[in-house]
């Protein structure tokens, strides 16, 4: 049978860790996948990948806070206090190998504004779109 | 001088078309007449409309009605009277303007994959085994984290690749278009939260 689609599917955890495997290979009913970074010491909520506006691919993380636990505190219910920031990087990517050349830390969004969630990830233009979204924002479902 | 609205050539409407950035509108374009649909259909398989157009929030309708779901617009800030037929009290996972709904019973995980604007359009997809499953919890469901397509299955429906983030070990999966049976990807690789098709 053919398939149309021809590509790799790229993979990301929270703690840094991405993989990728090809659909297009596989007969097996297991698949090893190829490692692209490996288990980094940092842990991160959530970790998105979206397609910028100009199609390279970006590496969102998103990390929630804890609240400061002094001793003696009384109150030692600990709930965490919802989103605190993201980082976002761009992934250079040698797509006939699969093999990550490097992850560049972005400062700012550019034009793109991303859309995070359950959902597929998702960048929009922000001069496109000027008059409903905000520039250089993520909307994301705060999902803690 | 009277316009004939209806006849309208496809270069104005093409414009009129271009500037509606809520997927809401599209539909109310597209139910005009025959040739306003004709123009909204040949836009939609255009690959174009994807970063035109506003995604819209599904949320629960004000009665918290438990078989439907209402739709919130980004640009207009508002909640569309149209309502879905998209259960409240069930999981839910998008990609690719799909739904992707998860059912658990009998100690199998289901996703279906719908398109809420087909009532009649579904596609079952194998049951989906989970190692890990802690039975005892109520939202089994809970344990598809997230269900990606690679392309709208309406406008591929043979070449289309669904990829699952699954189990409490956030391992991953994935199944092509009629297969009978997911590929697991090796268990040891783990902690995941998102996949992309590049």
């Amino acid at each position: 049978m053919l398939y149309f689609y021809k590509g790799l599917v790229y993979v990301v955890g929270r703690w840094n860790n991405i993989v990728t495997f090809d659909v297009c290979y596989s007969k097996d009913e297991k698949v090893i996948p190829n490692v692209v970074s490996s288990w980094g010491t940092v842990y991160a909520h959530r970790a998105y990948l979206v397609k910028s506006l100009e199609g390279e691919p970006w590496l969102v993380k998103k990390f929630i806070g804890y609240p400061n636990l002094v001793d003696g505190d009384d109150d030692r219910i600990i709930h965490g206090s919802g989103t605190k920031r993201f980082e976002m990087y761009k992934l250079e990517l040698d797509l006939q190998s699969g093999k990550l050349i490097q992850m560049l830390k972005l400062d700012s969004l550019g034009d793109n504004v991303l859309f995070l969630g359950d959902s597929d990830s998702l960048s929009l233009s922000a001069s496109y779109f000027s008059n409903c979204l905000q520039k250089d924002s993520i909307y994301y479902t705060d999902d803690f | 001088m009277e316009v004939d609205w209806r006849n309208l050539e496809a270069l104005p409407l093409n414009l009129i078309f271009d500037k509606l950035v809520e997927r809401m509108d599209h539909i109310y374009f597209s139910v005009v007449c025959k040739n306003w649909y004709t123009i909204a259909k040949v836009n939609y398989q255009n690959h174009q409309i994807k970063i035109n157009v506003l995604p819209m929030l599904l949320i629960p309708t004000k009665r918290k009605c438990r078989t439907k779901r209402g739709l919130y617009g980004i640009s207009s800030n508002t909640i569309y009277h149209f309502q879905l037929q998209v259960p409240y009290n069930k999981r839910f996972c998008g990609s690719s303007g799909w739904l992707a709904k998860v059912e658990y019973s009998k100690a199998t995980t289901i996703i279906t994959l719908l398109n809420p604007f087909k009532k009649l359009v579904s596609i079952p997809l194998p049951p989906i085994y989970m190692l890990d499953i802690d039975r005892r919890r109520e939202n089994c469901e809970c344990n598809v984290h997230k269900v990606i397509l690679s392309t709208n299955p309406t406008i591929r429906p043979h070449d289309y690749v669904v990829v699952t983030i699954y189990s409490m070990r956030n391992c991953h999966a994935f199944i092509k278009a009629g297969q009978k049976n997911w590929t697991y990807i090796d268990y040891n690789y783990y902690c995941f939260t998102d996949v992309i098709f590049l």
